[in-house]
This record gives C-alpha cells, structure tokens and sequence, in this order.
C-alpha cells in the first residue's frame, strides 16, 4: 500500500469510514494480535485486548496528523493500551500468581516431554507455550521491546520511533528483556559467569560453565 | 553491541521458537474481524482532536520540523516574558504587597510590625481592615481625623 493509498484510507476513516479503517488495519492485524499474546494468558483474553486497542486507535484517528507513518502511530498506541492493561492488570494478579521460578515454568501435565518416545512436534508445541507463558513474566517495556524485535523482526530504528524512545534504551530493553526471558526458561546462568569473568575470576567461571553442562 | 551478540545469551532451541512464533497466525481470523467491525461501527466516527490536542500538536510540529524554529520559539518565549518583567517593574505595579516593616518610621508599620502583635490580633486587624492609618503618603499625620470619624454599628458612636 503506498502512501497515497495510506492517506486516503486515514482521512476517510477520520470520516467515519469503517471499511477504509478496517483496509488501513489488515495487514497490521497478525502482528497487533501476536503482540497481544505477549500481554494476555491465552488466545480469547489477546483477542479481546486486541480489540480494545484497535477501537482505542480508531477513537484515536482525528489525531493523526501524518506525522509519522501509520505503522509507527498504530503500533504506539497499541503498545501503550498493553502496556497500560498489564500495569493494571500487575496489582490486581500479584496476590494470585504463582512466582515464577527460574526453570519453572510448569510443564502441561497433558504431554509427557520426558518420554522416549515424545514427538518432536510436541516437544516444539510445548517449547512454545513455555516461550509464551515465560513472555508474560518479563517487565511490560522488555516485554514490548523483545516482541517488536525478536518475534515480530522490527528493526531498532522502528521500535525506537514506536517507543520514541533513544536507540540506546531500545537496545538495553531488548538486551534485559532476553536476560530475563532466559533466567525464567532456565538457561544458562549467564549473568554469574560474566560476573565471574569481569572479576577476573576463571575458576569461578570455569565452575559456572561446568554446573552448566553437568547434567541434572 | 550487534543483535546476533544479544540474541546469544539465549539458548538455540529459544531462539528457533522466536523465529516460528513470527509465522503463528492467531486463530479465529474471521470471527475476530467480524466482532471488530460490529464494534468499530457501534463507536461511530472517531471523535475530532479538541483544542489541546490541536495546540499540542501545532506546538510538537513546531518544535519537530526544523530544529531553527526552536531557538525562535524559546526567544519569543523569553523575549514575552523579559518584556511583561519590565513593564511591571516600570509601571511601579507591586509584585507583591509591600513589606510594612521596610519603612519602621510608618504607623503602620508599628502595628503590622512582627512581634508587636500576637498573631491572633494581628489576624483580626487586617482581616477587618481596620489598619490605622496615621499618616498619608506625604507624611501629614490623619491620625486624628480618622479617630474622629463615625462608624456604622459601633455602639456608642457620636
């Protein structure tokens, strides 16, 4: 869609034009609602936050001043309605989630990943519910940051724009926001053999490295 | 730092998750358009910006577009503000009430001075006005005059 194209469809749905809003939006859909995965525990709670925020971009529409692409705009207020739903979604929750240990993230009784016999498939089906879930624990801004960039392959100029945010600051959130998401899948303790090693520590890294590969 | 050099510190299997998930397509596409488009037509046309947003949006233009338009818009601002400074100093316009104490000569002063009243008397003087004037600006003592002067509901009075 060219940029012509683009402004017509905005100034008409400005107008009130459901159709050409709907036209303006279809092919940021997939990734408005994979982003909303990331805030949401399971698929009807992402399609819902996905609404409010796609509704909250159409109320927004009269302010569109062409400022930016429409991408960048769209994806900011997306961004900023997940962030607001999980900041107040995080006070009400705290008390009844489960914490979250490192590794913990609960295998789904339901498939038996240590069997022999376990399908490949099942085991990639059930890497990616502990990814998802495992998301839903990082800090909402890592969290953004992460998706935009790892999931959804934006570039930092972009994440920048839509986070209007120094490029700097978009790197350290994506660069926690892995920190964190490998802490919670229970990888490789990584922060304490850079620690080790920035103390010039070896045989203290040496320890980390061989815990690491010892097997459980 | 390089993305590939951050994207290390996960592990491979993660990573490959990450890159499939970009495929994922979220079911209930045509349910979920349908329901979107019931409530985008229930809100109506989206609402037009108000006045702030406008004059925000005028100002971030401003303050985006051309960075020379910057130092124009701060010294406007500046220029606004030395100017209204001025013309309060010269037009002898207190910026604040003056300080009776400045001046220990004035009757005034004696009686609004800290100290010589306990400031619950203090308080009522001045609520009710009842400031004794003395003297006028040019020092001629009215003191008497004023002592003399009736006042309504004052019993006694004349």
């Amino acid at each position: 869609m060219n940029s012509e194209e683009v402004e017509d469809l905005v100034r008409r749905a400005q107008q009130g034009d459901v159709s050409a809003f709907e036209r303006l939006i279809a092919e940021h859909l997939p990734i408005v609602r994979r982003f909303a995965r990331a805030f949401a525990r399971g698929h009807e709670a992402a399609a819902d936050l996905a609404q409010d925020a796609l509704l909250k971009v159409y109320r927004s529409l009269g302010g569109y001043r062409f400022q930016s692409s429409f991408s960048t705009w769209l994806y900011a207020i997306v961004r900023n309605v997940y962030l607001d739903d999980a900041r107040s979604r995080a006070g009400r929750d705290r008390a009844a989630e489960r914490p979250l240990e490192p590794g913990g993230v609960d295998a789904d009784p339901t498939v038996d990943v240590d069997a022999p016999r376990a399908d490949r498939r099942l085991e990639r089906e059930e890497l990616r519910r502990r990814v998802w879930e495992a998301l839903g624990t990082i800090p909402g801004e890592f969290r953004a940051t992460l998706v935009l960039y790892d999931i959804e392959g934006l570039t930092y100029e972009e994440i920048a724009a839509i986070e209007d945010a120094p490029l700097g600051t978009v790197k350290s959130r994506l660069s926690r926001g892995r920190e964190h998401l490998r802490r919670v899948l229970g990888g490789p303790d990584a922060t304490r053999l850079e620690e080790a090693e920035v103390a010039g520590n070896s045989s203290a890294a040496d320890l980390v490295r061989r815990k690491r590969t010892e097997p459980a | 730092m390089s993305s590939d050099t951050l994207k290390s510190i996960l592990p491979e299997d993660v990573r490959g998750v990450l890159d499939e998930l970009r495929d994922e397509l979220p079911p209930d596409e045509r349910e979920f358009v349908a329901r979107l488009h019931r409530r985008l037509a229930a809100a109506g046309p989206p609402p037009p910006p108000g006045w702030l947003e406008r004059l925000g949006a005028g100002a971030a233009a401003i303050w985006q577009d051309a960075p020379q338009r910057r130092s124009l818009v701060t010294g406007a601002v500046l220029g606004a503000l030395a100017t209204a400074t001025a013309f309060l100093v010269l037009s002898g316009h207190p910026l604040r009430d003056a300080n009776p104490a400045a001046s220990p000569d004035d009757d005034v002063a004696d009686v609004d001075a800290p100290g010589t009243l306990d400031p619950a008397e203090h308080k009522t003087l001045r609520a009710v006005g009842d400031r004794r004037i003395m003297r006028d600006r040019l020092g001629d003592d009215i003191g008497a005059e004023r002592a003399e002067r009736a006042r309504p509901g004052v019993r006694g009075g004349r």
